[in-house]
């Protein structure tokens, strides 16, 4: 962690409301726009990015300063939107921690239940951009890899480290989401005669 | 090299990151294998417009809004006493933009009678209107000519790629100096941004000094790409003005709309009211924005337009403004 991100994490964990407000104004455009890509509607990402900084504010004397403050508020974001999406459809959810990998892939079964069927793409389509209507065509899981590498332009070691899991899998699991990813844009073009 | 090996390399290949002996065998796979090669480009164009995804910035009174809740949440848990005999721990300071409040009088707010006379209601656009649709105006609550006016020449939905003729007057009440009118970063509401093309995309389209009931007229072609609803904002901004602004929502269609089209209402915000309005009857829609600044939290503000989206969303109507008139009316499907 930077000098300057340390001499600022101190003065939050003292309390200091200045020091938090200099910490959202920081990170608010890039946790705004995490969540925007992960869910696709500005009154969402509001909300979401908005319990990320309640959240922050309240774990911050916890905080070990082991990682970026920026790779621990991604963590924090990607949280906040799974247990919103849990809360929300009351499937079984992947929460980053207690994610299963199978020989199939991760709770492949579950994560594909709750994706949207083409009806719901093409109104997707009608509320977003054409990719942003892909990215959130896709299964949460694959959602959040996409967005964390691609949007957050997070390194493969940091995502690695915020999921839990080997660098390996990281990449074989981005690949896949990619590769859906593509086929949910392909497929829309074609719905959407574009 | 099998397919299935190929695939799984693919992301890996696009960064650049194979050992050199594992490109060559990629790359002889892909100049044997189209549907391979196939993939490849696929995903590689997949992967690049992601990258030209361009971020999305929060909403100006967002810090304020975490504030609220961090600071709720905080009420909450002091005992009544405790706040009353507690100083309050050092408050931050929000910095918030200066403003011009736009308060609106009561004399404005009163409906007259005589603004439910139907004889006095006037049809502010005129035009066609597709086959098993009516609109049929509902009241006429406002006269007064904004300082910017859209209006469209363009006559029927538009198809993609056609173009639609804008005219943007100006004839400001006031004397501007360093006038311009800027078109904004258009957003789409109900489909893509990047599909739409404006000649000066997110930046100043003219620019001059104007006295007060001068008339200037801008012409704006826009075209579209990809079917939709586009929505774009349009001020007009200069020295010591506190600024003013339109709305414009433009529905582009894939094709020839001929059948009767259901309108969906429910809890929509003014913008889904309306740009759900131009795309189901094909009509340019332009709404007013006196004011654009971000505002502070808990000031009370007011604008015609928002008085009239407030009685509209009350009653289930839409609305739109034309030459200085707030058309309010009622959409029927048959």
């Amino acid at each position: 962690m930077r000098q300057d991100e340390k001499r600022l994490l101190e003065r939050c964990k003292r309390g200091d409301k200045e020091a938090f407000n200099e910490l959202v104004k920081r990170y608010e455009k890039q946790v705004y726009n995490m969540a925007y890509r992960l869910t696709g509607n500005r009154d969402d990402a509001e909300d979401i990015a908005s319990e990320t900084f309640v959240r922050a504010y309240n774990a911050i004397r916890k905080f070990r300063g082991d990682s970026a403050l920026s790779t621990w508020l991604f963590r924090i974001t990607t949280n906040v939107y799974l247990d919103e999406r849990k809360r929300r459809n009351a499937h079984p959810q992947s929460s980053l921690e207690s994610c299963l990998e199978t020989p199939d892939g991760p709770l492949k079964r579950q994560l594909e239940d709750s994706s949207p069927g083409p009806q719901e793409i093409a109104e997707e389509i009608e509320r977003s951009e054409l990719l942003q209507a892909a990215i959130n065509a896709l299964p949460e899981f694959q959602r959040v890899m996409i967005v964390l590498y691609h949007i957050q332009e997070l390194p493969y070691e940091e995502i690695a480290k915020m999921l839990n899991m080997p660098v390996g899998t990281v990449k074989s699991r981005l690949n896949r989401a990619r590769r859906a990813l593509r086929d949910k844009l392909l497929a829309q073009r074609e719905l959407f005669g574009a | 090299m099998r397919c299935q090996q190929a695939l799984d390399r693919l992301s890996d290949y696009i960064e650049g990151t194979v050992s050199p002996p594992m490109q060559i065998a990629l790359e002889n796979h892909f100049a044997e294998c189209p549907s391979c090669a196939r993939e490849l480009a696929s995903l590689r164009e997949c992967l690049s417009l992601l990258q030209q995804l361009e971020p999305v910035d929060p909403p100006a009174d967002f810090r304020a809004k975490v504030w609220a809740r961090i600071e709720a949440q905080e009420q909450a848990a002091v005992p009544w006493w405790r706040a009353l005999l507690d100083r309050p721990a050092q408050r931050v300071r929000v910095a918030a933009t200066a403003v011009a409040l736009v308060v609106f009088t009561a004399a404005a707010l009163l409906l007259p009678k005589s603004a439910f006379d139907k004889s006095a209601i006037k049809l502010g656009y005129d035009w066609p209107l597709p086959q098993g649709f009516a609109a049929k105006p509902a009241a006429d609550l406002f006269t007064g000519r904004p300082d910017l006016v859209v209006s469209s020449r363009s006559k029927s939905p538009l198809a993609v790629g056609e173009e639609a003729a804008l005219v943007l007057e100006v004839q400001p009440k006031q004397d501007l100096k360093d006038a311009r009118i800027v078109v904004v970063r258009p957003e789409g509401l109900l489909s893509s941004t990047r599909g739409i093309s404006i000649p000066y995309g997110g930046r100043i389209i003219w620019q001059g000094s104007l006295k007060a009931g001068d008339i200037v007229s801008v012409p704006l072609n826009i075209s579209a790409r990809t079917p939709g609803v586009y929505r774009l904002l349009i001020r007009l901004e200069a020295a010591d003005y506190p600024g003013y602004g339109c709305r414009v929502f433009v529905p582009v269609t894939a094709s020839e709309r001929t059948e009767a089209v259901t309108f969906i209402s429910g809890n929509l915000s003014m913008d889904e009211l309306l740009a759900r309005t131009a795309l189901a009857t094909g009509i340019i829609v332009a709404s007013d924005l006196s004011s654009q600044r971000p505002l502070p939290v808990n000031i009370p503000v007011t604008t015609p337009g928002r008085v009239v989206s407030q009685i509209c969303s009350q009653r289930g109507l839409a609305w739109s403004v034309s030459d200085g008139v707030y058309n309010i009316y009622e959409v029927e499907y048959k």
